[in-house]
This record gives C-alpha cells, sequence and structure tokens, in this order.
C-alpha cells in the first residue's frame, strides 16, 4: 500500500510522528513509486518557495525592545488621559467651589448677560432696583478730606442706591460700576455726575471727617455731624447707611 | 530539573501545544519576549508583507501584532498560529480603511528598492516579469490556498497553519499539495502566454 499525498507532504515537511516517520522510511526503501512522488513534492515545495521570494522586499529593523517600548507608551497614553481628565475635572471644581472664584463670578456674569438679552431689559421703568451681578470693572474716587465734606450728586437717579459707612481709613472712597458716574473733587465738595437711572455707589467716610453732607441735585439726603447721623428717607445702621437717590415722593404719607 | 527546562522551551517551538505560562514566571517577561519576538518577527512580516504585497504595511502590522502579544500579559498556546490570526485581522481592518489606499502609493518606492540590488538590466527585467508574474497568479489564487501557501514557505508548522486558518490539521498537507500544484500550474501557464 502507497503513502498518501498527506504521508507524503508530511515526509517533506518533517511533521511525522519518531514512529509514523520510521513506517514511511521503510516504505520508501522498497517503492520506487513513492520515492519518485516524495522527490517530486519535496522539489515543488522548494520551487515554489524560491518563487515566493520575488515578492520580498527588504525586512525592517525593527528590535523587541522598540515594540516593548511601543507597548508601554500605549498603556501610558491611556492612564495618562483618565489622569489629566480627573486633573482638569477636580481643578475645575476647587476653582469653583472656592470663595470669590473668578470662574463662578465670571460664570454668573455670562448666565446675567444671557438672561439680560434674552428677557426684558433690566433697566426699565418701574422695576425695582436689582443687586447687579458682580461687574469686574470698576471706577470711582479717593482722597484725603479736610474736617468736613460736601458729597454732591449731581441728578436723582430713579434706581441709584448709595452704601454710605464710616470707616477708620483715612481717605474717602467712592467706588460705582464702571461707567456709571464722573467724579470730580474741588475744596470740600466732591461732584459725583451720575448720568444713568441706576446705578450702585459705595462711598466711605473717615470716621475723624468732622462733618458729612450728601445731596442730590441740590436736596440733602444724608448728613452726620460728629457721631450723630440724620437721613430723613433712608435706613441708618449704625456706621453704615444706605441712600435712595430716586427723587423723595412728598406726595406719600 | 531538566524535564521541566524542556518544557519551558517546549513552549516557544514550532511545535508548542502547551497551556499558556505567564511571562511572570521564572524568567523574566520581557526576555521571554524577545526570544518569542525574534524567532517569529521576521516570518510574520514576510507572511503579511506578501499576502498585502505591501512590506511596510506588513511590518507596521506585524509590530502591531506584536504589542497586542505583549499587552497581553502572557503567551497563548501556540504563539506562532496567534500572531498570525491577530496578523490577518489587523491587515482586513487596513484594507477596509481608508488609509489602504494612501499605504499602497509606497509599494512601487518598496519595489524600487527591491529591484534595485539585481545585478544586470537582463536580470532585472527577468527578474521584474517573474515578480510580476508571480503576483498575479498568488492574487488569482482561492484566498485560502493563498494563505496556506504563504504560511507554509515561512515554515509554520501544520498545527498553526490549521489553527490560523480553522482547518483539519490532519488534512494540511494535502491542502498544501494542491495549493502547489495550482500555483505552480497558473505559473507555467502564464510564463507560456504570449
Amino acid at each position: 500500500m502507497h503513502l498518501d499525498e498527506e504521508q507524503i507532504q508530511r515526509v517533506v515537511h518533517r511533521e511525522l510522528t519518531l514512529s509514523e516517520r520510521a513506517t514511511a522510511d521503510e516504505h520508501l526503501t522498497h517503492c520506487a513509486e513513492c520515492q519518485s512522488r516524495t522527490v517530486a513534492a519535496a522539489k515543488c515545495d522548494v520551487e515554489t518557495s524560491e518563487l515566493l521570494r520575488y515578492l520580498d522586499a527588504p525586512l525592517p529593523s525593527v528590535s523587541a525592545d522598540a515594540i516593548i517600548a511601543r507597548a508601554h507608551v500605549r498603556r501610558f497614553t491611556w492612564v495618562q488621559k483618565f489622569a489629566a481628565t480627573f486633573f482638569v475635572v477636580s481643578i475645575g471644581g476647587v476653582a469653583w467651589a472656592a470663595s470669590g472664584s473668578p470662574i463662578r463670578l465670571f460664570l454668573n456674569s455670562f448666565a446675567e448677560r444671557l438672561r439680560g438679552s434674552a428677557s426684558a431689559p433690566v433697566n426699565s421703568p418701574g422695576a425695582a432696583p436689582s443687586v447687579v451681578a458682580p461687574v469686574p470693572e470698576l471706577s470711582g474716587i479717593s482722597y484725603q478730606p479736610g474736617q468736613r465734606v460736601i458729597i454732591n450728586f449731581t441728578q436723582f437717579q430713579p434706581r441709584g442706591v448709595a452704601l454710605v459707612s464710616i470707616s477708620g481709613g483715612t481717605e474717602v472712597v467712592v467706588r460705582a460700576e464702571a461707567g456709571a458716574a464722573t467724579f470730580s473733587s474741588s475744596g470740600d465738595t466732591l461732584t459725583i455726575n451720575n448720568t444713568t437711572t441706576l446705578a450702585h455707589f459705595e462711598i466711605e467716610v473717615p470716621r475723624s471727617v468732622a462733618r458729612l453732607d450728601i445731596l442730590v441735585a441740590g436736596t440733602r439726603l444724608y448728613n452726620r455731624t460728629g457721631t450723630r447721623a440724620t437721613a430723613p428717607d433712608s435706613a441708618l445702621v449704625r456706621d453704615t447707611s444706605t441712600l435712595s437717590l430716586a427723587r423723595p415722593d412728598r406726595s406719600s404719607p | 530539573m531538566k524535564s521541566h527546562d524542556a518544557a519551558q522551551s517546549a513552549v516557544f517551538s514550532k511545535r508548542a501545544v502547551t497551556a499558556s505560562i505567564s511571562l511572570t514566571t521564572r524568567r523574566s517577561s520581557d526576555d521571554q519576549f524577545v526570544e518569542l519576538f525574534n524567532e517569529q518577527h521576521p516570518r510574520l512580516v514576510r507572511y503579511i508583507g506578501r499576502l498585502a504585497n505591501d512590506f511596510e504595511l506588513g511590518a507596521d502590522i506585524a509590530q502591531s501584532a506584536f504589542v497586542r502579544l505583549y499587552q497581553r500579559g502572557s503567551v497563548p498556546d501556540a504563539p506562532g498560529a496567534w500572531l498570525v490570526t491577530v496578523a490577518m485581522n489587523l491587515l482586513r481592518n487596513a484594507k477596509s480603511a481608508e488609509q489602504r489606499r494612501h499605504r499602497l502609493l509606497t509599494v512601487e518606492r518598496a519595489e524600487r528598492v527591491h529591484a534595485d540590488s539585481a545585478p544586470s538590466p537582463d536580470a532585472a527585467v527577468q527578474s521584474e516579469e517573474a515578480k510580476q508574474r508571480v503576483r498575479r497568479v498568488i492574487r488569482e489564487l482561492p484566498e485560502r490556498e493563498q494563505r496556506m501557501l504563504l504560511l507554509r514557505a515561512e515554515g509554520y508548522s501544520y498545527r498553526e497553519i490549521a489553527l490560523a486558518l480553522d482547518v483539519h490539521e490532519a488534512s494540511v498537507g494535502t491542502l498544501i499539495a494542491r495549493a502547489q500544484r495550482e500555483f505552480r500550474q497558473r505559473y507555467e501557464e502564464g510564463s507560456h502566454a504570449p
């Protein structure tokens, strides 16, 4: 019985076990036909391999170390991406939660602007004075006063507010949103040319000032002489007064 | 002790059939990987390069296959067959991707490099003709015979071929013989064609 094609191929390719190989060799010793088929199969195998070499190009020079490095880089990159995301989210969270966070102020301001553009104008007549979201840009004035200070707002403001506080400092300080007013001082008088309908003024006056008068369009709103303060149309809370810059309504009871 | 060493080395032989061995045992994992790389990398590049008719792509894919093997953390039962299977999947993906079209542009450059080593103009012409014919015949063969032929030419064992191509190991020799006959017959027909 002759070797079949599978056996001949396995002889050529050395894919036989030792016992199978012994059996095949024994047969090939006596069988010229199988010898011939085996030689032809081996020849075909070699020639095919030779022909396939025509397909070859020079092999690239790559080291196992380079592969290992690449494998580590990929793994590290994944971890790095996760860590970077975690880091950014953490920093963002801390920045948001911190008191006085500029990120929160910015976002609040941005949201306020969006709301303002989407809904009715904030400055609509008749609306109650609203607390404006923190505005990063302020304007104002500060100077060393004498014994007397007169602060004169040039006109009434329907929704203007002045927060007056007596400070332990040495300077008169007035702050407002940028563009709300212009300031000038001459002698004892500080003139605030308030041109808008809405403004929020913060006024600090040193306790050392003997007399302080605050007027709006020539009408006195506030007087402080020594330690005694009078502000008939406004609330007085110790050293702090909140003055409305609106025209007083004398018709109401 | 001797038998243990023999078993260890058998894992990385071409006939390795043993169970997976953790890369962390005994020798350092990187040493085992380097040994496997040195044994398997050249023939994997040649196999994929011949199959794709693009040795640059073959090199890229072989590298990616080895990266995956390293990241796998352990050596598979038959590492040669495992690498071939992974590389063929990567090749399939690459072929379907747009980048494949781009990479084909580099084939001619690789061919020129190869042709530059020809000793004489006549030999270069003959070599170029033979190369084109071999390439055409390989391309025209059925996919399984194509792969069978190329895997055998790289010395992959019958077991590795059976695993990689999902055929019965007992019939691998017959399939190889059939593929070789088919290839030789088509090649000879091409050489006699006008």
